[in-house]
């Protein structure tokens, strides 16, 4: 194995950047695409489909309705450096085949939950595992019809035996409340994207890596950082039983930043910076890089010295791209279509469409057709989604009221179609996720009135500060049944605001917690001052990227806890770098 | 201190290592590590960096297709850091509890953390500050083990423990640096033959599954210790590994691979590559058309690699030595019991010998896989005789003593997860009086027919067992085994796998038939001691994995074996035609 590069896993937010605070959302319509014909592999895989559907059977006769291949084929690139030293220079290429074979009918298929099943937190009423498969790089016929037909013959004997298992399921359980059917109907589509590829000159890449995060040797208590370029170019070919045929394509780069460091108390704290770029012409230069590296480093350090935090309940600033990762935590992952179906999920808002749940100065809806909001290109982006369905806007919520869900194929009672949310990364099996969420605010002020708000809120209460959430590295939520309702918010820049007029203080160890629904209630006004926050979000169906955008959101109340840390000590010997150059 | 002083005369006398970046980095920050300390702890009495930088090209190919090329190049330092004394240190301590998952550190005084990463060009700043992080950790993770570890002997009532480690002579070594011989256009071409070799598969429709796999692996392994020890050696090793899976008449399927290892990659586009693919389909073939046999008891042989097999799977694991699982308390499902409890018994008949050299790098112009220069711990292997006239007499050793023995015999390499334990090189087994391949077969007959038998079974090669999978087996290998598992018949696993070419040998006129579909029943490495005869030649089987390997032995004669035939329902629902049986 090559040095691993450490990418932020969860959603993960970006070193603060000045905010450009932007009036308007900025519509991008379809790139300048030239249509291509049908790929060679396209046409394959739609052979084969029409091959297996008409020639499985089993021995008492039983057909699939619905076959589907997906192959997933990423090349990706990494340079990375330490102090300035080649870490990593790898390049891969993997393909990864996919598919989706039901037997049964649209109404009640293989894919159905099998209730009564599973231990602790009752999670395996989901189709098992199927994982993807390998399968040839170079487009060889032979290679690619092979693995097929070896997978298919898995799926096929998994899925009668499994809609067996379903059958009787449903002999023995309590009638099921919810009587949407397992799969939906929907148009087939023909779209072809031109193939892409990464195009990194390594050698001069190599360099300014190398360079920039040589920084980091005049800093001999920063324990571990990393300069790195991340590159990957997927392009996705698929065909499916009702005349699917897609090939579709991805680029994500982007350039991370990183420093660690442990405070005197054996606190460990990091900091990152992450530019996202969807060409290589948007990453930035290496003076850009210098800058926000140099700034990295000097961040991480000042939380050595910021004052530890008492847990706390009052009123706070979450800042526009912390209330982003705040909003998909909370509200996002709760407005998953398939969690409304499943009995194990704590299904907080399946029953409240058309009630209001948040607000009525707040509207969110999820967009993964856009492409860039600003001048920043949106990692959720995609034309069409991992079951080839067209990816659409969806507005979840409108002047505080809840409209609907988002959806994969997997229908729910009321929600018949998919809206283009069911994603997957590949290997796994799809589940409804977030495109590029959006919070939308009517009630909007500059942000040093919302800061005079939050002081005015505190002296209200009687609070001697408030705090300012700036940066948060990720969160995490759980919403099935078996645990509590409870989120938990990880910030990595928080300051405290005082009521009387002190300078802001920069504090660590804290972190955010609380209930979803009571949380909502306490949004009191918004900023004008959107952002976007790019990540990558970890779910059942595996990691996919995302944004969350949002302006900053004042609330009244939020609950902080300590976070926990480890009790080591600080290495007993100085750094052997002394850098004579600094 | 005296450490530092024998330090710095070696470097004197090492021009060499001036030029090496890692060896420089290592010796100047193991000597800041030899000052650590905290409080009232001692600084360390011993401290081994090791790092390995390996370079790999890789590729797979299936069905006339690439299914993966991948090259990588990777670095990584572990770091060894002791405090107590070599009578009782912090090494196997029992303190890590369930948090020790990552590190292993049962078995064979493990006293290091993970490996960590170092950069690929070498830097030598960047590798001191690597080895100061590692060696910061690895000291106060020692202190606390140390502590937890005392606390723990203090109310514990054996006297008789064995020391922890033991010291060994400095050698200071820095040889040429290994690498891989071939350009990009070679590199090109071999994936081409590949993909052109395994076409050959399209024009078989029984063949169901099949691959072969090129890997082209240079490793310069580095040692430095505060025993003044300073070694850089390297190996190269280009593998060849081919497998192909047919499917039985009723479904379930046999699998077979060979490996083959050369010093040069241009046996990767080596025509003879394509006499053996075609052997080995023919060779599955007729053993998936030959009738099922539902059981037997009798003689068998073991010829061809199935003896190697054998001894793989009874032997090796069993006399490397296991610190800390002295005296045979507990057998874990690890692919071979501690013989050390044997040591002065009859563990084979008279006329054998074993022994194991790792020292030998080729026996009858086969290369040897188990031929290494160093250990992990810095000690250069020797010949350790075994077994002498059917006695196990000693056991082969790390630098971690066990009841009975101490002192390394420089077979302590890498086992899994990073772990150094004792591990087999070459593993020589010798019969004084083997038959010629006639008489071996006769004596077959012979047996046979004194137990009434029209025939006795040949076994040539067996399926990978227990023993092999738990010393590093391949994917395929892992899912051939686990499908087959599934369907057998449950109850505790043999750690030899099952037989997969059978033949009869019939008594009245030496013909021979083809047979399948058998298990053995409970064989352990007492039955070794029922071994009538064996051959005089030897069948050299390489083994792969993190600590390759070579078993080195005659084909053998047992006077009676017990064989089950096997269940296996684990046919498939699908009837799809596979691709290339398809009509056009």
């Amino acid at each position: 194995m090559a040095a691993m590069v450490r990418i932020p896993l969860t959603l993960f937010l970006i070193a603060s950047l000045p905010a450009s605070a932007l009036a308007h959302n900025t519509w991008v319509g379809a790139l300048q695409l030239s249509p291509s014909q049908e790929p060679p592999l396209v046409k394959l895989l739609s052979e084969e489909v029409d091959y297996s559907m008409e020639n499985l059977v089993a021995e008492d006769g039983t057909r699939p309705y619905f076959l589907s291949y997906s192959v997933t084929d990423i090349a990706s690139s990494v340079i990375q450096a330490k102090l300035g030293a080649v870490y990593g220079d790898d390049q891969n290429r993997s393909r990864v085949l996919d598919l989706d074979l039901r037997v049964g009918d649209y109404q009640l298929d293989s894919s159905h939950p099998i209730r009564g099943r599973g231990g602790f937190g009752g999670r395996r009423t989901l189709p098992s595992f199927l994982g993807g498969a390998a399968i040839a790089i170079d487009d060889n016929p032979n290679a690619v019809r092979f693995a097929l037909w070896q997978a298919t013959g898995n799926a096929f004997d998994n899925a009668i035996e499994r809609y067996r298992q379903v059958k009787a399921n449903l002999k023995t359980m309590v009638e099921e409340k919810n009587q949407a059917a397992d799969f939906s109907k929907e148009e087939p589509v023909r779209w072809f994207e031109e193939e892409i590829v990464v195009n990194l000159d390594r050698n001069d890449w190599t360099e300014r890596v190398q360079r920039v995060s040589a920084l980091a040797r005049s800093y001999p208590l920063v324990f571990n950082s990393s300069v790195a370029v991340i590159g990957s170019a997927e392009n996705r070919y698929m065909a499916s039983s009702e005349g699917t045929r897609l090939r579709t394509t991805r680029k994500l780069l982007r350039v991370v930043l990183s420093a660690e460091t442990r405070a005197d108390d054996g606190m460990d704290l990091e900091q990152s910076h992450i530019f996202n770029s969807a060409t290589e012409d948007g990453l930035p230069s290496e003076k850009e890089m210098t800058v926000a590296f140099r700034a990295v480093l000097e961040q991480v350090m000042a939380l050595r010295e910021a004052p530890l935090v008492e847990p706390y309940t009052g009123p706070a600033i979450l800042l526009n791209r912390a209330s982003g990762v705040f909003f998909h935590e909370i509200f996002g992952h709760r407005i998953e279509g398939h969690r409304q179906k499943d009995v194990n999920e704590g299904q907080t808002f399946t029953n409240m469409v058309g009630e209001v749940i948040l607000p009525e100065f707040l509207s969110v809806v999820d967009d993964p057709t856009q492409a860039r909001f600003g001048d920043t290109d949106l990692r959720g982006f995609y034309r069409y989604d991992d079951e080839g369905v067209l990816a659409q806007r969806v507005e979840l919520i409108k002047d505080g009221v809840l409209k609907t869900f988002l959806m994969s194929r997997s229908p729910l009672p009321g929600f018949d179609y998919s809206n283009g949310h069911g994603r997957r990364e590949p290997g796994n099996s799809v589940v409804s996720r977030q495109g590029n969420l959006m919070v939308e605010s009517k009630k909007a002020v500059p942000f040093e009135e919302l800061r005079e708000m939050l002081v005015a809120e505190c002296k209200k209460k009687s609070k001697p500060y408030g705090f300012l959430f700036e940066d948060i590295s990720g969160g995490f939520t759980m919403t099935t049944r078996g645990g509590p309702q409870a989120f938990k918010v990880l910030p990595i820049i928080v300051r405290r605001i005082w009521a009387d007029g002190r300078p802001d203080e920069l504090v660590r160890g804290v972190d955010i917690v609380g209930t979803p629904l009571s949380c909502f209630s306490k949004i009191i006004c918004t900023g004008n001052d959107p952002d976007v926050f790019n990540g990558t979000c970890g779910a059942e169906s595996g990691w996919v990227p995302v944004t969350a955008t949002s302006p900053s959101i004042l609330v009244e109340d939020i609950e902080i806890e300590k976070r926990e840390r480890s009790q080591e000590r600080l290495p007993l010997l100085p750094s052997p770098i002394i850098d004579s150059k600094n | 201190m005296f450490s530092t002083l024998l330090l710095l005369v070696l470097s004197l006398s090492l021009p060499a290592q001036e030029k090496d970046s890692i060896i420089r980095a290592l010796a100047d920050e193991l000597e800041r590590s030899q000052t650590l300390t905290l409080d009232d702890m001692g600084t360390p009495y011993y401290i081994q960096y090791s790092v390995n930088d390996t370079e790999t090209w890789q590729a797979e190919f299936t069905f006339g297709g690439l299914t993966s090329s991948s090259t990588n190049h990777s670095c990584t330092l572990t770091t060894d850091v002791r405090v107590g004394s070599w009578n009782l240190d912090n090494s196997n301590s029992s303190g890590g509890g369930f948090g020790s998952w990552g590190g292993g550190r049962r078995g064979g005084g493990r006293s290091s953390g993970r490996p960590v990463a170092l950069p690929e060009d070498h830097d030598y700043d960047a590798i001191r500050h690597a080895a100061w992080l590692a060696s910061d950790a690895a000291y106060k993770r020692a202190i606390e083990d140390y502590s937890d570890k005392k606390a723990s002997l203090n109310d514990s009532r054996d006297s008789n423990r064995p020391a922890d480690f033991t010291p060994s002579e400095p050698i200071v070594k820095v040889l040429p640096l290994a690498t891989l011989s071939f350009t990009d256009s070679d590199w090109k071409d071999s994936l081409e033959k590949g993909a052109q070799l395994t076409n050959l598969m399209n024009g078989y429709p029984q063949v169901v599954d099949g691959g072969f796999r090129i890997s082209a692996r240079a490793t310069n392994h580095y040692i430095v210790s505060s025993e003044g020890t300073q070694i850089r050696h390297g190996n190269v090793q280009y593998t060849m590994n081919l497998s192909v899976t047919v499917e039985t008449p009723e479904g379930p399927r046999l699998s077979d691979s060979q490996r083959w290892l050369s010093s040069s990659p241009v046996d990767f586009r080596s025509p003879f590559l394509r006499s053996r693919l075609v052997s080995l389909v023919e060779s599955l073939t007729k053993t998936s058309e030959a009738p099922l046999l539902d059981g037997y008891t009798g003689p068998v042989l073991f010829d061809d690699i199935a003896a190697a097999q054998l001894f793989q799977a009874l032997l090796a694991r069993g006399v490397a030595a296991q610190p800390g699982e002295a005296g045979g308390g507990r057998r874990r499902f690890s692919g071979g019991e501690n013989l050390e409890r044997l040591v002065g018994k009859r563990l084979l008949p008279t006329p054998f010998s074993v022994w194991d050299d790792p020292t030998q790098s080729e026996y009858q112009a086969v290369k040897l896989a188990g031929h290494y220069l160093f250990d992990s711990e810095g000690v250069a292997p020797e010949r350790v005789n075994l077994v002498k006239e059917g006695k196990l007499v000693a056991m082969l050793m790390a630098r971690t003593p066990t009841a009975k023995f101490s002192g390394s015999t420089g077979h302590g390499r890498g086992g899994r997860g990073g772990a150094t334990r004792a591990t087999i090189g070459n593993l020589f087994v010798q019969h004084d009086k083997g038959l010629s391949s006639e008489k071996l077969t006769q004596a077959l007959l012979t047996t046979a027919e004194m137990s009434g038998l029209e025939y006795g079974l040949r076994i040539s090669a067996l399926t990978p067992g227990m023993a092999s999978m738990m010393s590093g087996g391949n994917m395929q290998d892992m899912r051939n085994f686990f499908r087959r598992q599934r369907g057998g018949r449950g109850g505790s696993p043999s750690p030899l796998g099952d037989p997969l070419y059978v033949t009869k040998v019939f008594v009245a006129d030496g013909r021979e038939e083809l047979v399948r579909g058998l298990e053995f029943d409970s064989i352990s490495v007492s039955t070794l001691r029922n071994i009538l005869f064996a051959g005089n030649t030897q069948v050299v089987w390489n083994q792969g994995g993190a600590a390759s390997s070579s078993i080195i032995a005659p084909p053998v004669l047992f006077e009676e074996l017990d064989l089950y035939g096997i269940e296996d329902n684990s046919g498939s629902e699908s009837k799809l035609p596979a691709p290339h049986t398809r009509k056009k």
